[in-house]
């Protein structure tokens, strides 16, 4: 193999490559949006062009790392993904069944303990008793955990606001800040602490317009650097827009993006989320929302027609919209109304 | 806005729906660009983009119902399907831009100013360069020089074939790779030699030994592959890079690349192999010449300096086009 590689090498550095293509075509063969004679041709230069290979290479955002993977751009393509992806959820799926056989087996001993030493007694009202002892004492007070929770839950919408600082924040290189959930069972104990003390509540946008550095003024700065802003205070998925403005969610923190697919593509220039709730803004006034973390997609019909720059809501219901025209817009009722501020 | 190629006659494209919805869809209107100024632009693209010297300003252009021929039919079929492919949105935003429209700017500004200086930092990795290198590109897109009075950014050049986004990118890469060989041509000598620069000896001797078969069968062998397939092994093998870079800038999975290679390096050498026996060589004379070294082989050096040290590698090909059609 190595021989062949050096052979292999010596002789395609000696190819003559032509006359370079204009930016935007291999900026079009980046984004897989070339026909296929465009493409052949295409794949014929930089096949021979060591400078156009590099300056390919070097113009391919960081962000989308899995984007391109993942993302169906054509019949074609989308064929040879989707097989490795569906033995992945065959593989999750036994994975599974291993996993609840072998709790199965193991407390196997527990359950028929259970059964014999209170069975005699329960001949009378036999099949609700059984299904009783049948819950191993740990299931029993697992059940019980929720009407707890449910009962100590008395401020829903301070859990939203509060998460907030706590979730984990990650910068990119192509300086896309994507918000994620508490990593661990022990900050999501210190998040629902810090529910009692509203003093946390850092604004987490002004920390990623510290980022715009200079120049045309804190505004223009703090609405360019909020396009690519994405949070998630409750949900484990992450929320974020690519290169090209399309929606796109990462449930492992970053690692990985997958487009969602919303209003057929359409561009945006801004997005929010919390819990289920997803909102994203685009031009023109479009704005999109869905309540089911991303399943269904509704159009919102908001009063403003401005170019959407920055989404926050704080909670499912409040939230605020600026726009390219510097309008401040907010609402009160999820979506159903809004205010110029 | 004064539209480049106009003269076309508005009433031309309100009855043409095709231009007419694209026309809607790129919301040029917002910056004051006219139905008529954006299909004078979509001729100007077509132009170019289809190599095809035929004006895009007739009505019948977009509409395969009026064309007659069957040949006009299928030209008027392969239009629609270059404009359905355009990023009108952006083409309408970048041409206003070069023509000044302030709004056009502004929006301009929100949307890829940050990503420039970010895309900037990325491509240099480091951030004061990066930033520099952005506004490099910037002022070049704002339009540093001037032509009979007016300004020539280099947004001109921008058809929407890719995304703005994608091609900014792409610009900043060209520009970078550009000034990066611009330095390393004022790189002296003695400092190459104190960086460690090894300078290639005279292999007039080495190259005469080699069997010129070997040479002939790669070549031959490299020849009867698909140009995806030696964009794949060029990468892979040449450029070293990895088997995720390459399966991003195809848009396939890593492991269907890493199948790829596995599967044309073995092809590759059995292929050089049959060449070699097919030229009158034994199979181990064929096996040993396959360990030549590589170094040996003749390489096109002339050919290969050009390409790597050009004085100006990646001009603005798509401005000067547009000039030649000014």
């Amino acid at each position: 193999m190595d021989a062949v590689k050096k052979l292999v090498s010596g002789r395609l550095k000696a190819q003559a490559a032509g006359t370079h293509p204009d930016p935007e075509l291999l900026a079009a063969f980046a984004e897989n949006s070339l026909s296929g004679r465009d493409r052949d041709g295409m794949l014929n230069h930089l096949s021979a062009c060591t400078d156009c290979r590099e300056v390919l290479y070097l113009a391919m955002p960081d962000t989308s790392e899995a984007q391109g993977v993942l993302a169906p751009s054509s019949a074609a393509s989308s064929s040879r993904w989707r097989q490795p992806r569906l033995a992945l959820r065959w593989a999750t799926l036994a994975a599974s069944v291993v996993i609840v056989g072998s709790v199965l087996v193991t407390n196997r001993g527990i359950f028929t303990q259970h059964l014999r030493s209170s069975a005699l007694p329960a001949k009378d009202n036999a099949p609700q008793q059984v299904a009783e002892l049948k819950t191993p004492p740990e299931v029993g007070q697992i059940a019980e955990a929720p009407a707890i929770e449910a009962a100590a839950k008395v401020r829903p919408q301070a859990k939203h606001m509060t998460a907030k600082p706590y979730a984990s924040m990650q910068f990119d290189q192509s300086g896309q800040v994507h918000f994620g959930a508490p990593s661990s069972a022990n900050e999501t104990k210190q998040s629902e602490q810090a529910a009692a003390t509203p003093t946390t509540t850092a604004p987490a946008d002004e920390a990623v317009a510290a980022r715009g550095s200079n120049a045309v003024g804190a505004a223009v700065s703090k609405a360019s650097s909020s396009l690519s802003l994405s949070s998630s205070s409750t949900s484990p998925s992450s929320w974020s827009l690519s290169a090209d403005g399309q929606v796109q969610r990462s449930f492992d923190s970053g690692k990985t993006w997958q487009i969602v697919p919303v209003a057929g593509g359409i561009p945006f220039h801004a997005i929010s989320s919390i819990g289920d709730d997803v909102w994203a803004g685009g031009a023109a006034g479009t704005l999109y929302h869905s309540a089911d973390s991303g399943r269904s997609w509704t159009k919102a019909e908001p009063v403003f027609t401005g170019d959407i720059a920055h989404i926050e809501f704080s909670d499912a219901q409040n939230g605020v919209v600026s726009t390219a025209d510097g309008e401040v817009w907010s609402t009160s009722d999820g979506g159903q109304s809004w205010q110029l501020k | 806005m004064p539209a480049r190629n106009s003269g076309h006659p508005e009433a031309a494209t309100e009855s043409n729906p095709a231009v007419l919805e694209l026309y809607r869809k790129s919301r040029a209107e917002e910056f004051g660009i006219t139905a008529g100024e954006f299909a004078a632009i979509l001729d100007d693209v077509a132009r170019k983009g289809l190599s095809v010297s035929v004006s895009v300003n007739s009505p019948s252009s977009l509409t395969s119902s009026s064309s007659s021929s069957p040949s006009s039919s299928s030209w008027s079929r392969e239009r629609q399907e270059f404009f359905s492919r355009l990023h009108v949105e952006d083409l309408a935003l970048a041409r206003a831009c070069a023509a000044g429209n302030e709004r056009a700017w502004q929006v301009f500004m929100m949307r890829f100013r940050e990503k420039l200086y970010d895309a900037g930092r990325q491509i240099t990795r480091d951030d004061a360069a990066g930033r520099e290198l952005a506004n490099s590109v910037y002022a070049e897109l704002y339009g540093t020089q001037t032509r009979e009075g007016q300004r020539r950014s280099k947004l001109w050049s921008y058809g929407g074939r890719g995304s703005l986004g994608g091609w900014l990118r792409t610009v900043l890469a060209q520009e970078y790779i550009n000034h990066y060989r611009k330095q390393r041509r004022l790189v002296s000598l003695d400092q190459e030699c104190e960086e460690g620069t090894q300078f290639p000896a005279a292999t007039a001797a080495a190259i005469a030994a080699v069997d010129e078969r070997l040479e002939v069968a790669v070549d031959r062998a490299l020849r009867s592959l698909a140009a995806e397939d030696r964009f794949v092994l060029a990468s892979y093998f040449l450029d070293e890079r990895t088997l995720a870079q390459i399966a991003r800038s195809l848009s396939v999975h890593e492991s269907t690349i890493s199948r790829k290679v596995e599967k044309l390096t073995k092809s590759v050498r059995k292929q050089i192999l049959k060449s070699l026996i097919g030229m009158g060589m034994s199979r181990r004379e064929a096996e040993e010449a396959l360990t030549t070294d590589a170094r040996d082989l003749s390489v096109d050096i002339r050919a290969s300096l050009s390409q790597d040290s050009a004085p100006v590698a990646f001009s603005n090909t798509g401005a000067k086009a547009d000039e030649r059609g000014t």
